[in-house]
């Protein structure tokens, strides 16, 4: 392979946690019936990761630091506070889904 | 067997292929194939307690994404030694030995042909966003005009209109990298869309012998890129998650 220009050398660090769980969690073959032993509640962990991974406090304890580099996320004030609040929106459906409760303020 | 093991199921390979280099799995655990004629399940077995923590509420999160990368690790190191590979969804757990084999029995020929279909083929992760504000930029005339008003509500239209030039650039942008992306992919696959500034999120299958070509194609569209508000981000090589599929399986 040759050197790469920037563009695509810039968003390629090797697979961060967030991409490897955003690929593994809801993809791959199902398998049902009887030899099936349902250990993990994988719709429910699969909505709990999304959460964690929305809440950027968690995800950096967990070493996700991929919006230090997310343009999207470093982008102007206006923009985060739209982002801030379709997030606020997205984790109170999520907890509401989950039946836990959110943070009191 | 006792009813506190199962066994974990990561992947079907060709059953020549060699899984003696595959890191160990979930619980530490070296995998072995199970075979069936042509076809292997990668597998190992598991203490089903190990697992059923996970779903508790107090569950440490970081136990899952140990799950995750452990299994991803597994998928990833067979679909290096084999010449293709069907992964199995994180955490499917059948009783034991004897019911994988009856598994690979059974489903052996919708099994042959999952397989068959990603012989030779890894998948990659493009995202596009644009970078920055689509918000109009603050433009400003020089003169004073003598209609103010009038003048902010021309100067404010200009200003949507541009911004409505600017979407309609990023979008045709995106769809012109995903036509090129695609012809040189045996499929591809939308990709959970977050947020408005992502133009595209897709995943393509591609056949190894065709990686470079992809690869120099998204270059190509990654610098034609640049200077335009506009990112783009490549992931992978992955296995073929995203087209793990049989016949007459939900997905």
């Amino acid at each position: 392979m040759t050197a790469r220009p920037p563009a695509t050398m810039h968003g390629r660090p090797p697979d961060s946690l967030a991409d490897v769980l955003e690929r593994v969690l809801d993809r791959g073959v199902v398998i049902v019936g009887d030899i099936v032993i349902s250990v993990l509640d994988i719709e429910l962990l699969t909505l709990k990761v999304r959460l964690l991974i929305a809440s950027a406090d968690t995800a950096q304890k967990m070493g996700i630091d991929w919006w230090t580099r997310d343009p999207f996320l470093n982008a102007s004030a206006g923009d985060l506070e739209l982002e801030n609040q379709e997030l606020r929106g997205r984790l109170a459906e999520l907890e509401r889904r989950l039946g836990i409760e959110g943070p009191s303020r | 067997m006792t009813d506190d093991r199962g066994l974990y199921l990561y992947a079907v390979v060709p059953a020549d292929t060699h899984i003696d280099g595959v890191p160990p799995g979930v619980g530490d655990r070296q995998s072995d194939l199970i075979r069936h004629e042509d076809l292997g399940l990668v597998a190992h077995e598991v203490d089903l307690a190990d697992l059923a923590r996970l779903n508790e509420p107090s569950a440490d999160p970081g136990q899952l994404a140990e799950l995750a990368q452990r299994h991803d690790r597994v998928v990833r190191a067979a679909m290096e030694a084999a010449t293709a590979v069907l992964p199995f969804r994180l955490g499917t757990v059948l009783a034991d030995r004897q019911s994988a084999r009856q598994f690979l029995v059974e489903r052996w020929e919708d099994l042959r042909r999952g397989l068959g279909r990603l012989t030779n083929c890894e998948e990659w992760g493009v995202t596009v966003r644009a970078e920055g504000s689509s918000e109009p930029q603050q433009t400003r005339s020089g003169s004073t005009p003598d209609r103010p008003g009038t003048a902010y509500l021309t100067r404010r239209r200009q200003q949507l209109d541009d911004a409505e030039s600017r979407r309609r650039t990023r979008s045709a942008r995106a769809a012109e990298i995903d036509e090129a992306l695609h012809e040189l992919s045996v499929d591809s696959a939308h990709g959970p869309k977050r947020g408005v500034t992502v133009l595209l999120d897709e995943t393509y299958l591609v056949r190894r012998p065709e990686t470079s070509a992809f690869l120099d194609a998204v270059d190509r569209c990654g610098a034609r890129l640049s200077g335009e508000g506009i990112e783009l981000r490549l992931t992978g090589p992955w296995p073929p998650y995203s087209f793990a599929r049989l016949e007459g399986c939900p997905d």
